[in-house]
């Protein structure tokens, strides 16, 4: 349904402040970002597929490239079996989108009008379109508010009316950019249950969703990408993504608040491989990490930490995350904010 | 693409409406421009006034008063139609909303025509109320050929409309193209098209590169047929030559919209929010 080969992509970026003389003249002093190097990928009809990564990894530029809103300066973009760029305005009809949800429907303008606008530009107006939007309003779960102006819905409304205004011409297929950014975690879950339950496995659209929400791609996806630098670091079934982080080598340990001495010594175990993360309560930090080797029991690893001095209180073979085959795969980590760490 | 056009007017106006403070501003606050110039003119080129005899030598024209005043109000409708389909662009480019309506329409440029459509609708009211002022306050006084005058105002309203895609379209390239736009709307076509100064007054080549703009026959078009009630044939050698130059300004402005467009893909500068 959608195939990306060798994808590439480069942005010059301005260095530091430019002289408006140096903008007339047209010599600022740029830099090349590379933001999509190399990427192919290949999503299946009817599939769910998450592509996953930090900020600045390169997935709304993926995601722009297959809407025609970007144009590649490498490899190439089939949707539907049409090239992105010599065949722009059919897949523009064939594939709904929202990029910047909230931020792309017009808040002067009411639900209702904004559904009907989109419909319109799609060819469907009068009683077809009224009963479309009647649909899709209800859909979105925006039937008793969709006669409201924008500006007074909440951000997940928004984002519901973004989602449903790409819906109104019953698109094959589906692309979100980052949708749940900035909501609650109840507006996220009616978010993700809509497109999942509702797009995905009632009406068999394909999606391809971009999130740096482990969780979210993890319970959502039939299969992830996770891209790292504009590269692809790695792809797979979430479960195949898990195993990647290896079966009997994710350790939680509760420890005693030391000054990060324990965290330390952790690091330098000769079991242990990498610490994925640490995250402190009170007077215990938590620390999940993943071992050299499978682990056949975990007392050894909690004996000897005794014993070097480190206040090791419980350790727990763990079933591995997507974050920490993330970690493991790239060796950094993704804020809340989707800022690497 | 008609059918998007219509659209993108439609709903134009449906999110225009929604406000009437802008309204009210863009049509006081031109008037006040406006007036001050037209009343230091009255004192320079009046009767009595130092340059009467000499304005009356350049120009052919004894009614001073309608000479400047009719380019004027055409001079600020152009300015606010410039204003409005721009700031358009821009507005979304900077919300947000420009990517998704490119990527919902067919024919990108129906967004601009669309806008232009639906900015028309306004332009009435503007000039009405322009013109009516200028009528109770200013002393305007008219002889209109109304076939003359209608043609000419639609082949004026044509190339602004025309120019307008051109503006528009360096929003695409530039971040903050108003400052470009303000000088070539206010300056340029204020100074060197006619509008507030005998274009005889200035150097051979001046003139030459002021009869490439359109609107330097619409003025004069529009003087010939409000003040002079000139009829259509009389006018229609000129007119031919606004409608060409109209013509190449469109063919300019669609053109650039396009390269702009294909830039902004490049750079990914559709969406600066």
């Amino acid at each position: 349904m959608i195939e990306i080969h060798d994808l590439r992509k480069v942005f010059t970026q301005n260095v530091g402040k430019t002289s408006i003389w140096r903008k007339m003249i047209g010599r600022p002093e740029t830099t090349d970002l590379v933001a999509i190097d190399g990427l192919s990928l290949d999503i299946r009809e009817g599939e769910f597929f998450s592509l996953l990564g930090p900020n600045g990894a390169g997935k709304t530029s993926t995601v722009k490239i297959l809407c025609t809103l970007l144009l590649p300066d490498g490899g190439s973009c089939r949707v539907a079996g049409m090239d992105v760029v010599r065949n722009a305005r059919e897949i523009r009809r064939l594939i709904g989108v929202s990029i910047r949800g909230e931020r792309s429907v017009y808040w002067r303008l009411t639900g209702r009008q904004n559904l009907e606008y989109f419909a319109s530009l799609y060819g469907i107006r009068g009683s077809a379109a009224r009963t479309r939007v009647e649909e899709v309003s209800r859909v979105v779960g925006l039937a008793d508010r969709i006669d409201d102006y924008v500006e007074r819905y909440s951000m997940g409304m928004k984002q519901r009316l973004a989602i449903g205004a790409s819906l109104v011409h019953r698109p094959t297929i589906l692309m979100l950019d980052e949708p749940t950014i900035g909501l609650d975690p109840h507006g996220a879950r009616a978010l993700r249950s809509l497109i999942k339950e509702e797009l995905c496995e009632k009406e068999g659209v394909t999606v391809l969703y971009t999130t740096h929400y482990m969780q979210e791609a993890d319970d959502m996806s039939d299969r992830v990408a996770i891209i790292h630098h504009g590269k692809k670091v790695a792809e797979g079934t979430p479960s195949e993504m898990r195993a990647r982080a290896g079966d009997n080598r994710v350790v939680e340990m509760e420890v005693g608040a030391d000054g990060g001495r324990g965290i330390a010594a952790l690091n330098e175990h000769p079991m242990v491989e990498r610490v994925l993360s640490v995250r402190e309560e009170a007077n215990t930090s938590y620390v999940r990490l993943r071992t050299k080797e499978p682990l056949r029991s975990v007392g050894q690893l909690s004996l000897e930490e005794r014993m070097s001095g480190v206040d090791v209180r419980s350790v727990n073979l763990v079933q591995p995350t997507l974050e920490d085959a993330f970690i493991s795969l790239t060796g950094s980590s993704i804020s809340d904010t989707g800022d690497v760490e | 693409m008609l059918m998007e056009v219509i659209t993108t007017a439609k709903y134009g106006l449906i999110s225009d409406r929604r406000s009437y403070g802008w309204i009210l501003t863009t049509t006081i606050g031109p008037f006040f421009l406006m007036a001050p110039f037209v009343l230091m003119a009255e004192s320079l080129v009046g009767p009595g006034g130092r340059f009467n005899e000499p304005f009356f030598e350049a120009t052919g024209y004894s009614n001073y008063l309608g000479w400047l005043i009719i380019p004027l109000i055409a001079l600020n409708t152009m300015n606010t139609v410039f204003s409005n389909v721009s700031q358009s662009l821009h507005a979304q480019k900077t919300f947000g909303t420009l990517e998704r309506i490119l990527v919902s329409m067919q024919y990108p440029s129906s967004l601009l025509i669309g806008r232009c459509i639906s900015h028309g609708t306004f332009l009435l009211w503007f000039v009405g109320v322009l013109a009516g002022l200028s009528f109770l306050f200013l002393g305007l006084e008219v002889n209109v050929n109304a076939v003359s005058a209608v043609v000419v105002i639609a082949g004026h309203l044509l190339a602004v409309y025309g120019m307008a895609f051109a503006f528009a379209s360096m929003f695409l390239w530039i971040e903050d193209a108003f400052i470009v736009q303000t000088a070539l709307s206010r300056v340029v076509f204020g100074l060197f098209t006619g509008a507030t100064f005998p274009l005889s007054i200035y150097p051979d080549w001046v003139e030459w590169l002021a009869r490439l703009i359109p609107f330097t026959w619409a003025f004069d078009l529009e003087r010939r047929a409000f003040l002079l009630a000139e009829p259509l044939p009389s006018i229609a050698p000129d007119l031919s030559i606004l409608l060409g130059l109209t013509l190449v300004w469109w063919i300019i402005g669609y053109g650039c919209f396009r390269i702009m467009l294909n830039y902004s893909k490049r750079k990914g500068r559709l969406g600066i929010y």
